[in-house]
C-alpha cells in the first residue's frame, strides 16, 4: 500500500511536523509569557486574555491534527478556562494567577521518530456510524478470509484482507485501522504494539484474536499480545459481532456530566478542570439557591456537594434535590473536611450517595465520579432497555412511535414506522433450542442497530418482533432500506452445535404522510406486516392506511 | 451535476492551512486555493470558482457563519457544498451550523489521511438530494 504517492506524502508530512514543532518552540513560551503578564496588566487584560483564547484555540485545533492529542487537549481546557475568565465581571488577581500557572504545564512535545510518522498523523475519531469503521483482518486460510470480510461487510463494517504480517503492518502506518482483527493459530508472534508501531497511542484501536486453542495459556498469550477480545475457532460470527459492537458502543458513550456546588471557587475551578481532562462535561454552581434552573437546563447525572456551605449546608441541599422525583437518578456525592463519622454519617441519613474527603487526589476524584456514573448509567439502561438485545423495551418504543409520529406533523416532515418478525421463529427455537433463538434475536438486532441511522430508534416490540421509528424517510426510502437489510440477514449463517442455518425476516412499512392518528400507526405498520407474512414471508410490505 | 476539482479553504492559522493542503493536494489531487480571512475569501470566490468551501468558524475578522452569509451574496451556492471546520461539536452548534445553510462540519483535530475523503462524502451527500 506504501507507492510513490504514499512516499512523497509521508515526506511532506514529516516536513510540515517539523516546522510545526518548530512553531510551537516560540509560540508556548510567548503564550506562557503572555498569561504570566496577565495579574498587572491592569485596564488592558480583557484585550490580553482575548488574545489569550484566540492562540490557545488556534493550537488546540493543529495540535491533535499533527498528532499531538495531549497538547491539543491541554489547551483546549485552557482555553475554556480563559474563556470562562472572560465572562466575569471582576477579574481577580487569583484566577489570573491560577491560569499562568496552568499554562506552565504546556511543553513543545519531542519530535517524532520519522517511520512513526504517518501513523501519529492519523489520530483516528471514533466512529459516528459503523460504516466508518475500518477493520484491518489479518488471515492466511483464504475460506476463512472470505467468510469473515462477507459476514463482517454485512454488518456494515469496512474491511480490509490480509495474508501477511508485514503488509498489515504497512497499511497499519498509513491508515489505522478501528479494529484489527487476527488468526492467532497462523501469526502467534504478533504484536500489536508493534504492528502499530505506536506504543502509547496504541491502546485505541483494540485487538481482536481467533484461535482454536482456548486453553489458559494461548488466552494469556493473545493478552500479553495486547488482545481485547478472544474468540475460539470456529468462530461464532455473531459472538465476534457482539464483541466489536459492545467495543465500538462503548467507545461513543456521550462524556459525562458533572454539576459541582462549592462555594470555594478555587477549589472548584480545580476540580472542573481535573475532570474535564478526563474528557467529562463540568459545570460549577456557586449559589445553591440557584440550584434548581440549573439541574433543568445541564441535566447532569452526579453533583460533587460541599457540606459546609454558611447559607445551605449540602445535606439540606441534597434533600431538596430528593425532594423532586424527575431529579432521583442523580448520584450525589459529598465533599467536605469533615472527617467526624459522625457528621458524615448524618449527612449521608438525610440524603445523598456517598463522601469523599478533602483534600481530594486528583485520581480519586476521577475514580469516584467514572464509578459512580457508570453505575448509573448501567441502572438507568437496565430500566428501559431490554436486556437481550439492548433494544428499547416495548413501553418506549410505542411511546417513541408517538413522540416522533407528532414530531413529524409539527415540523411537515414525513417519519417511517416499520414493524418487523423473524418468520417461523418457533421453528428456530424447537430446533436448536432457546440459547440459539437468542442469539438469532441479539445478531438481528446488531444488524439493525448498525445498519440504520443514529437518529432511527430500534425497539423490541415482542419476542421475535421489533418495531423501528425512522424520522425524516418516506415508506419508500425505509422500505428500501429495509428490504437491503432483509436480504443481508437470510444470507447469515447461524450455527447450532455441527449444523448451520439461515433465517428470514418479513417487515411492514408505513409512514405518517396519509392523516392517520398517532396511536394507529403501529396498527397499520402491522397490518403492512401481516400482509407480507400472509404473501409468503421473507418480504417487505408498504400500506399507507 | 460536474465534478468535484476545486476547493477553497478559508482558515487564518498557517499550521492548519499546510497540513489541510497536503491532505487535499496530495491525498485528494484536488486543486486547492487557500485564504487566510473571511475578507480574501469574498475576494477571491468569483475568479477561483470553488466546486466546494472548507470555512474554519473562529476566525478573526469575518468570522465563519458572516462569511457564509457573504459569500451567499456573491454566488450562487446552490451547487457548492459548505462546510465549517470547528473543534467545537456540540450537536447544538452542528445544528445551528446547519440553520446556516452549511453542509456539514468537520471536527477539529482531523485526521489529515481522511479529510479528502470526508470532504467527498460531503460532496456527493450534498449532490445526491
Amino acid at each position: 500500500m506504501i507507492d510513490e504517492r504514499g512516499a512523497e506524502l509521508q515526506q511532506q508530512l514529516q516536513l510540515l511536523v517539523e516546522q510545526f514543532i518548530a512553531h510551537l518552540r516560540n509560540e508556548i513560551p510567548a503564550l506562557q509569557h503572555l498569561a504570566a503578564s496577565l495579574p498587572g496588566a491592569g485596564a488592558s487584560t480583557r484585550e490580553a486574555l482575548a488574545d489569550l483564547r484566540q492562540r490557545l484555540h488556534r493550537l488546540a485545533g493543529s495540535a491533535g491534527t499533527y498528532g499531538f492529542e495531549q497538547l491539543g487537549q491541554d489547551c483546549r481546557s485552557l482555553e475554556q478556562q480563559t474563556d470562562q475568565l472572560l465572562t466575569l465581571d471582576s477579574l481577580e488577581q487569583g484566577y489570573l494567577q491560577q491560569l499562568a500557572q496552568a499554562m506552565h504545564a504546556l511543553s513543545v512535545p519531542q519530535p517524532t521518530a520519522p517511520q512513526s510518522l504517518t501513523s501519529l498523523l492519523t489520530p483516528e475519531p471514533v466512529p459516528e456510524q459503523q460504516e466508518d469503521t475500518l477493520l484491518y483482518i489479518l488471515e492466511s486460510e483464504q475460506e476463512m478470509a472470505d467468510s469473515l470480510q462477507n459476514t463482517l461487510t454485512n454488518f456494515g463494517y469496512r474491511v480490509q484482507l490480509f495474508a501477511d504480517e508485514e503488509r498489515l503492518h504497512q497499511a497499519c502506518l498509513l491508515q489505522r485501522p478501528h479494529a484489527l482483527i487476527v488468526d492467532f493459530d497462523h501469526h502467534p508472534q504478533l504484536n500489536k504494539a508493534a504492528m502499530l508501531s505506536n506504543g502509547q497511542a496504541s491502546t485505541s484501536v483494540p485487538l481482536f484474536v481467533l484461535a482454536s486453542q482456548d486453553d489458559f495459556t494461548t488466552q494469556l498469550k493473545a493478552a500479553s499480545a495486547g488482545a481485547s477480545g478472544f474468540l475460539s475457532k470456529p468462530v461464532n460470527f455473531s459472538a465476534l459481532e457482539n464483541s466489536l459492537e459492545r467495543y465500538f458502543r462503548r467507545q461513543t458513550d456521550e462524556p459525562y456530566r458533572v454539576l459541582i456546588i462549592d462555594d470555594d471557587r478555587e477549589l472548584s475551578t480545580r476540580y472542573a478542570l481535573i475532570l474535564r481532562a478526563a474528557g467529562m462535561m463540568v459545570e460549577v454552581q456557586e449559589n445553591p439557591a440557584e440550584i434548581y434552573p440549573t439541574l433543568m437546563r445541564f441535566h447532569p447525572e452526579i453533583i460533587l456537594l460541599d457540606v459546609n456551605m454558611p447559607e445551605c449546608p449540602g445535606p439540606y441541599l441534597a434533600q431538596i434535590i430528593r425532594f423532586h422525583d424527575e431529579l432521583l437518578q442523580i448520584a450525589i456525592v459529598y465533599v467536605s473536611g469533615v472527617v467526624d463519622a459522625h457528621r458524615q454519617m448524618d449527612a449521608l441519613l438525610r440524603a445523598g450517595d456517598d463522601f469523599i474527603t478533602k483534600p481530594v487526589g486528583d485520581q480519586t476524584l476521577i475514580t469516584t465520579v467514572f464509578a459512580r456514573v457508570r453505575r448509573a448509567r448501567t441502572l438507568a439502561n437496565s430500566l428501559s432497555r431490554d436486556s437481550l438485545t439492548g433494544l428499547i423495551t416495548h413501553a418506549n418504543i410505542k411511546e417513541q412511535v408517538v413522540l416522533e409520529t407528532e414530531r413529524a406533523r409539527r415540523f411537515n416532515k414525513v417519519t417511517s414506522v416499520v414493524m418487523l418478525d423473524i418468520d417461523h421463529f418457533k421453528r428456530v427455537n424447537d430446533t436448536y433450542g432457546h440459547l440459539t433463538g437468542d442469539n438469532v434475536i441479539c445478531t438481528l438486532a446488531n444488524m439493525l442497530r448498525q445498519r440504520l441511522r443514529k437518529i432511527d430508534s430500534i425497539g423490541r416490540y415482542g419476542g421475535e418482533e421489533f418495531a423501528l421509528v425512522m424520522p425524516q424517510s418516506t415508506s419508500e426510502d425505509a422500505a428500501r432500506v429495509i428490504d437491503q437489510i432483509r436480504e443481508d440477514f437470510a444470507k447469515l449463517q447461524f450455527q447450532a452445535g455441527e449444523e448451520t442455518f439461515t433465517v428470514t425476516f418479513s417487515a411492514g412499512v408505513t409512514d405518517t404522510s396519509s392523516p392517520i392518528e398517532s396511536k394507529q400507526v403501529l396498527e397499520v405498520a402491522d397490518r403492512a406486516l401481516y400482509a407480507a407474512k400472509t404473501a409468503g414471508r421473507n418480504q417487505v410490505k408498504v400500506q399507507l392506511q | 451535476m460536474g465534478e468535484l476539482k476545486r476547493i477553497m479553504h478559508v482558515e487564518d492559522d498557517p499550521s492548519i492551512q499546510a497540513v489541510a493542503r497536503v491532505a487535499l493536494e496530495v491525498v485528494g489531487g484536488f486543486e486547492v486555493l487557500t485564504c487566510t480571512s473571511g475578507q480574501e475569501a469574498l475576494d477571491k470566490v468569483q475568479a477561483f470558482a470553488p466546486d466546494f468551501i472548507l470555512l474554519d468558524v473562529m476566525m478573526p475578522g469575518i468570522d465563519g457563519a458572516e462569511t457564509l452569509e457573504r459569500l451567499r451574496k456573491l454566488v450562487d451556492l446552490t451547487d457548492i457544498p459548505v462546510a465549517f471546520m470547528t473543534a467545537k461539536v456540540q450537536p447544538e452548534e452542528v445544528a445551528y451550523y446547519h440553520s446556516l445553510g452549511a453542509s456539514d462540519v468537520i471536527i477539529k483535530p482531523f485526521s489529515p489521511m481522511q479529510l479528502a475523503s470526508q470532504v467527498r462524502n460531503i460532496w456527493s451527500k450534498h449532490h445526491d438530494r
